[in-house]
């Protein structure tokens, strides 16, 4: 073997451990909005049903859930930072909106597919 | 090398012609490893033997007619798929690995190796739309360095013989 032999083993090494990145678990898509306030659950969106919800538990929030993904665009707290979140839809993702003390959380949605080759 | 053309055909057929026999038997003798699809690879000796012998247009000669003709008698439109994708990516890489004077044999038939099993799990993935499926190249792909090695070995013996052979052949 040569020096070139082994830039080569190791070159196809790394080559062949990159596919393990995938295993790396990676977001799956949701498929409902879970909002709490002062943690109880107040409402289940799907998010397959497009809509626009409006929760006064401790303040206005303005929920609108919409392509699968979900968003708030209005509240009325200080510092508007559930507003500055933006849209969230993958499994776990979570929009907190701290000053009323409302959570919209996304759950659900395992989606792996299994293949067979011949 | 320079020879007849009429020796140069006949000697390419019969690397074509191992390299269907390898081949199928390769098919009637898995490894016995849990992982569908390994294999020594052996066929790609004569594939290399013929790049190294003439160049990349004869090597991917005996390539086609040997995926060809495997696919035809003993496998699959499909298989063909896989055996010519497989190939022709290891063709490419062996041909360029050969630019640079500190590759050997050895280290062509590895890369060779690594890159056929690269090229198959592509199509799996690519027919099938299941991106998943490229994590099957991590064992294949450290398999086929061994495999690759192997065969490598294989390669340079036999070219150092036929080198010999069609020397002493063109004498007379």
């Amino acid at each position: 073997m040569k020096k070139g032999d082994f830039v080569i083993l190791a070159l196809c090494a790394i080559l062949g451990l990159l596919p393990l990145t995938m295993l790396i678990p990676g977001k799956a898509a949701g498929q409902t909005a879970v909002v709490k306030a002062a943690g109880k659950v107040v409402a289940t969106l799907p998010l397959n049903q497009d809509g626009e919800f409006v929760f006064d538990e401790n303040g206005t929030n303005v929920v609108i859930v919409r392509d699968g993904k979900v968003c708030i665009t209005e509240a009325d707290c200080p510092d508007e930072t559930c507003v500055k979140m933006g849209w969230v839809s993958k499994a776990g993702d979570t929009i907190v909106c701290l000053p009323h003390r409302l959570t919209v959380t996304i759950e659900g949605g395992e989606a792996d597919s299994d293949a067979v080759t011949r | 090398m320079s020879m007849g053309k009429t020796r140069k055909t006949v000697l390419l057929a019969l690397l074509a012609a191992a390299a269907l026999c390898l081949s199928y038997a390769e098919s009637l003798f898995p490894l016995p490893l849990p992982i569908p699809g390994a294999k020594l690879g052996l066929s790609n000796v004569m594939v290399l033997l013929a790049l190294l012998l003439f160049g990349w247009k004869e090597a991917l000669g005996v390539l086609v007619v040997k995926v060809l003709l495997s696919s035809l008698l003993f496998g699959s439109p499909v298989s063909g798929l896989y055996g010519i994708c497989g190939g022709a990516l290891a063709l490419c890489g062996m041909t360029f690995a050969g630019r640079f004077k500190s590759v050997s044999t050895i280290g062509r038939s590895m890369l060779g190796a690594v890159l056929h099993n690269l090229g198959q799990v592509l199509v799996a993935s690519a027919l099938t739309a299941t991106p998943k499926l490229l994590v099957y190249f991590t064992p294949l792909c450290f398999l086929a360095l061994l495999t690759g090695s192997l065969s490598g070995v294989l390669t340079k013996e036999a070219e150092k013989r036929l080198q010999k052979m069609l020397k002493t052949g063109e004498k007379r």
